[in-house]
């Protein structure tokens, strides 16, 4: 499904050049659920961005389900990252002005879906995640726990084959941070999604079927926890 | 696809309102200029053709003396016209030879000459203007003589001499009425018509004086006062149907030349053509003035699209998240500084039509004040659906156009440092 090879990723801070992936390599099974950990600054997000088309690596491929994604134009990413992948950020991202319903309207909107379907589509899936009555609600006046399954949503929409999500409980209290792993582990064992989590929580990592710990940009080492 | 965005765009208008409405002050200032400027200008055009229209383009004015090689059709020559009645000085014309040319239709003379005027209403004596016309001409010329409709009395008849049509000013002044007497150069003259009151008499109808105080003579009368008979001020010539009339003025030209006594002559056509050319070039000036104000907006709107779009990086990173292409995000934004221009036009050309109604009304009035320069004339504003639709289209064009640089800026974010974006 997913599959990195000597993937190294740079960013020019001011004048120094910060190394963000040095040549990492790696393969993600169809359906399989895994979790990234590392300190700040360790290159996790980064991993995570290229992994999802958001940003392309300065050397090494990038393959999505037996596509190399590392040689498309920006906008053939954009596509890929609106038909292929869904995010679910720490910070939630929804955008402030548009309601809980047009937020998870949004990325059907830009694949030119019609709109009866799109809300047909938007409302199931807020059913889904506990919030069918919350659908004209502004981000603003929703709980941390109610926005990330907004945004859970919204990564749904277009029925992604890969969910990655970068520090999903981050800001989110224990209660709230359980019920929105339930659901993302749902995800993986009901409907079979390919799922990547970015994570320094060892409570999230439990999920996972195998975790990566990544460090200065390299891969450390993987602990694989087989699940029944 | 385009309602949605058109929904997108509208929320991000409304969610800077007050901003917004301070951008679109600017666009409706422009537009309002604009619009305003163009219709009067079209007004105005409107106005000029239909007062030569009245005049009719078959006639050719010929005035006694020569033109300086080169200066025909210049305004110099044209300002007699303009100020009301022909010459005072006139020459002898030979106009048997005109009415001879197959091309020419009808001739008809005006002597106008300043006479001593007694009347038994009028205390000491008046130095006023005295016009001779021939017989008939009033009604070879309609609309160079349109407001000469009699109120009372009758027109001059063939052979008639010692007659006088009175205007309804001066023969109030001169406190006569029909049937009574006035005394011109030490000669009594019968009143045997007195004009109506003419109300709406033609900015270059004008060229025959204002008729309310008008003492019109039979030609005749004129020469036997002043002596020199077939002196004239000015000639009018009819060109008969189907003739060319620059052509005919041409032979006109030719013919007193040939007589000794040369001409110079406007065609109607050519006065309409010189004032459609200046109010042309008017309207260019002042619409380009009033462009300038309208380029403000549009740097008005440039600059609030610009400060949308760092506002929004981070909803831009979001939207490229799930899936917007570079496209949507131009589109997006292009289409949101559009809509500004556009309300910005819709307001513009409401405002517009307002200020050009009482400009309108303004020109009009002012213009009938000065009427003993140009006579009162009807003139309106023109707020064509043309004028509307361009003003619609140009304010959504500039207003679109005005995005197009921060709408790039947004479209080419990288989305990971949109998203991180504080």
């Amino acid at each position: 499904m997913v599959e990195l090879v000597d993937v190294v990723k740079t960013y020019k801070l001011g004048k120094t050049e910060v190394w963000a992936l040095r040549g990492v390599s790696l393969k993600v099974e169809e359906a399989e659920f895994i979790t990234i950990m590392g300190p700040s600054g360790s290159g996790k997000s980064t991993l995570l961005h290229v992994i999802g088309c958001l940003d392309k690596p300065d050397e090494g491929k990038v393959y999505l389900a037996g596509q190399e994604v590392s040689v498309l134009s920006e906008d053939r990413l954009a596509e890929l990252r609106g038909k292929f992948v869904g995010f679910v950020f720490q910070t939630f991202n929804l955008v402030p002005t548009l309601s809980t319903l047009e937020n998870v309207e949004l990325p059907m909107i830009f694949q030119g879906m019609p709109r009866r379907r799109r809300l047909a589509r938007a409302e199931e899936l807020l059913e889904r995640v506990g919030l069918g009555k919350r659908l004209r609600h502004l981000p603003a006046e929703l709980s941390g726990g109610e926005r990330q399954r907004v945004a859970i949503a919204r990564a749904l929409v277009n029925d992604p084959e890969l969910i990655l999500a970068d520090e999903p409980t981050g800001n989110l209290d224990s209660a709230s941070g359980a019920q929105v792993m339930g659901i993302i582990k749902e995800l993986n064992e009901q409907h079979g999604k390919t799922l990547i989590v970015v994570t320094h929580d060892p409570e999230v990592a439990s999920y996972a079927h195998r975790t990566i710990h990544i460090r200065d940009g390299r891969i450390l080492e993987t602990s694989a926890e087989v699940k029944a | 696809m385009t309602l949605d965005f058109l929904r997108l765009s509208w929320r991000g208008i409304k969610t800077r309102k007050a901003r917004s409405i301070l951008t679109v002050s600017g666009i409706v200032i422009g537009v309002a200029a604009v619009a305003a400027l163009i219709s009067i200008a079209q007004g105005m055009q409107l106005t000029i053709k239909r007062e030569f229209e009245a005049i009719g383009y078959d006639t050719i004015l010929a005035f006694p003396g020569q033109a300086p090689q080169g200066m025909e059709g210049m305004p110099g020559r044209m300002r007699p016209l303009f100020f009301g009645g022909g010459r005072e000085e006139g020459a002898t014309l030979d106009l048997g030879r005109l009415s001879q040319l197959p091309q020419v239709e009808a001739v008809g003379a005006i002597r106008t000459e300043t006479a001593i005027v007694t009347s038994p209403g009028l205390e000491g004596q008046g130095f006023l203007r005295v016009t001779g016309l021939n017989p008939g001409i009033t009604q070879s010329f309609p609309g160079y003589f349109a407001g000469f409709s009699l109120a009372e009395g009758r027109y001059f008849e063939e052979g008639e001499l010692f007659s006088v049509i009175l205007g309804p000013k001066v023969a109030e002044d001169l406190g006569v009425s029909l049937g009574g007497k006035i005394t011109i150069e030490n000669q009594e003259f019968e009143v045997i018509g007195i004009l109506e009151e003419s109300e709406s008499r033609g900015m270059l109808r004008g060229l025959s004086g204002d008729p309310n105080y008008g003492i019109y003579l039979p030609l005749a009368a004129v020469d036997s006062l002043f002596g020199e008979p077939g002196k004239i001020s000015l000639a009018l010539v009819k060109a008969a149907e189907g003739a060319d009339v620059k052509q005919t003025a041409q032979l006109v030209r030719q013919a007193m030349t040939m007589a000794g006594t040369p001409v110079t002559t406007t065609t109607v056509q050519e006065m309409a053509e010189m004032a459609t050319r200046i109010m042309s070039s008017l309207q260019t000036t002042l619409a380009a003035i009033a462009a300038i104000s309208l380029l403000v907006g549009a740097i008005g709107v440039m600059n609030t699209m610009y400060t949308a779009v760092l506002e929004r990086v981070r909803e831009i990173g979001i939207m490229k998240a799930v899936g917007a292409k570079r496209k949507h995000i131009l589109g997006l934004f292009l289409l949101e500084s559009g809509l500004v221009g556009l309300i910005g036009g819709l307001l513009g050309v409401i405002v517009g039509a307002a200020l050009s109604s009482v400009a309108g009304r303004f020109i009009a009035s002012s213009v009938t004040m000065g009427r003993a320069v140009t006579g009162e004339f009807s003139f309106s504003p023109v707020f064509s659906a043309g004028l509307i639709i361009g003003a619609l289209a140009l304010s959504f064009g500039l207003g679109a156009l005005a995005g197009v640089w921060p709408a790039q800026r947004a479209a080419r974010l990288n989305p990971v440092e949109a998203l991180r974006y504080e």
